[in-house]
């Protein structure tokens, strides 16, 4: 078989553990691993407590498999707790950068404060499509100054503490082509009673919000008053929410699929408002094609 | 240049082993090999396939069948979610065959370039060796044993990049 085809098989197994394993299989298997263009890596994989020899040998093997700087990459993975510093982790993304990655995903547990600097090598990234960054425990993000990501469509953030104000102020400048953005349990600092959470990115297509964990002092986007006007916006998902009044969609022409199951509210007049506010958002959606609601907000008049 | 519909002209393929197989033009253009060779004017009313037997053969028809009776992905955006599936579980069926023939498959796919083909038969075959020890990928994959690396560069290839063999 030609190694076109064997690299076709080889991209068939998910981990790059396992893709590495083959480079036993024979003199031709030797190298072939290292023309495969992504990088999965789990640390979690490995043995359940890792001795600090075995954490040194994840932290060998990350490095030897982005060492190749000759092929491009499509996507790099990697999932390592909490055994390493973020600068070793930056350093691995950097890497990752230099081999023009287009997808990144990490997860990673932070140690120092839980507050973590935006990276440098992250700070501007021209080959960059989808960025997905998770931490544990939730930690502050810093975002610095003067990011850019022309080619960025999918942004998913978990478990981050931010200023959030910058969606609406930067965002359309740094991702000028964000199709994509999830935000799953992320609070908002700075955050100022009344303040409106707007999303006004030109090319956006899927908002998600959900907010599994509402422990933070109620500073969380949870209970952020939310504005979205995108003229290509297709899917809505905003679920744990705990909607203020503020909650306009507008602008919303091309949505499809909304699913909206805010918070479930204890007072009745909360539940009312709530209703009203609601009530409001569904008049704008009407066109919709599929349509998910929880009952907290609904009251039946006897 | 064709002046008779496509949908009624018919392209004759003769295996290595002189078999021959009348099918649909729309059937054989599943094969961009073949494609080309009818734009090219360069196919005869028989089309000879010296390295392919009439047993693959007749799976890549069976295949080729199936796929351009389906609708195409970028014909319709509302395509029919039925006909998705429907083509996912022959896929699924028509893979169900042992390692020879799929091998068989996969270099006559390769040969004829038929993507859709190639892709299903390398996710055949990388799911059969999920999970596996080396030892019995070589025989899933029929490797060679003059091919093996010595003890010394096994051992080697083990060092270098020790996490993943622990």
């Amino acid at each position: 078989m030609p190694d076109v085809v064997l690299l076709l098989i080889l991209q068939g197994l998910s981990t790059t553990e396992e893709i590495v394993r083959t480079s036993i299989l024979s003199t031709r298997w030797r190298y072939l691993w290292t023309s495969i263009p992504f990088i999965d890596l789990d640390v979690s994989r490995g043995p359940k407590n890792p001795t600090k020899p075995q954490k040194k040998r994840f932290k060998e093997f990350v490095s030897r498999v982005l060492e190749n700087q000759t092929l491009d990459l499509n996507s790099f993975r990697l999932r390592c707790l909490n055994y390493y510093m973020p600068v070793t982790i930056w350093r691995w993304v950097n890497t990752a950068v230099t081999r023009k990655a287009k997808r990144i995903d990490l997860m990673f547990c932070t140690r120092e404060n839980h507050v973590i600097k935006w990276p440098q090598c992250l700070v501007t990234c021209d080959s960059l499509e989808s960025l997905r960054l998770d931490l544990y425990p939730r930690s502050f993000l810093v975002f610095p100054d003067g990011m850019s990501f022309p080619a960025l469509r999918s942004l998913a953030l978990n478990n981050i503490i931010a200023k959030l104000d910058m969606v609406e102020s930067r965002f359309p400048n740094i991702f000028p082509l964000l199709e994509e953005i999830c935000l799953i349990d992320c609070f908002n600092t700075y955050h100022k009673l009344g303040e409106i959470l707007s999303i006004s990115c030109p090319k956006l297509k899927t908002l998600r919000i959900h907010q599994l964990n509402n422990d933070f002092h109620g500073r969380g986007i949870a209970n952020l008053d939310l504005k979205v006007s995108c003229p290509d916006f297709e899917l809505f998902e905003c679920v744990g929410l705990e909607v203020q009044d503020h909650f306009i969609l507008e602008n919303v022409n091309s949505l499809k699929k909304a699913v909206i199951r805010p918070q479930r509210k204890c007072s009745w007049q909360e539940i009312s408002k709530l209703g009203d506010t609601i009530s409001k958002v569904l008049v704008g959606i009407s066109h919709v094609e599929f349509l998910s609601l929880n009952s907290s907000f609904i009251l039946v008049n006897t | 240049m064709s002046t008779s519909s496509s949908s009624s002209k018919k392209i004759v393929l003769k295996s290595a082993d002189n078999e021959t197989f009348e099918i649909d033009e729309i059937v054989a253009l599943e094969s961009q090999a073949i494609k080309n060779m009818i734009e090219d004017e360069c196919a005869d009313n028989v089309i000879p396939l010296g390295n392919i037997d009439s047993k693959t053969l007749s799976k890549i028809i069976e295949y080729c069948k199936k796929h351009a009776e389906s609708p195409k992905k970028d014909d319709n955006a509302d395509i029919d979610e039925k006909a998705v599936e429907d083509l996912k579980s022959f896929d699924a069926e028509f893979a169900k065959v042992d390692m020879p023939l799929i091998q068989d498959i996969l270099m006559a796919a390769n040969f004829l370039n038929i993507d859709n083909l190639i892709g299903l038969m390398c996710r055949t075959i990388a799911d059969r060796i999920k999970g596996k020890t080396p030892e019995e990928i070589r025989k899933i994959l029929n490797i060679n044993k003059n091919d093996l690396l010595s003890p010394e560069q096994e051992a080697k290839a083990r060092e270098e990049n020790s996490w993943a063999f622990d």
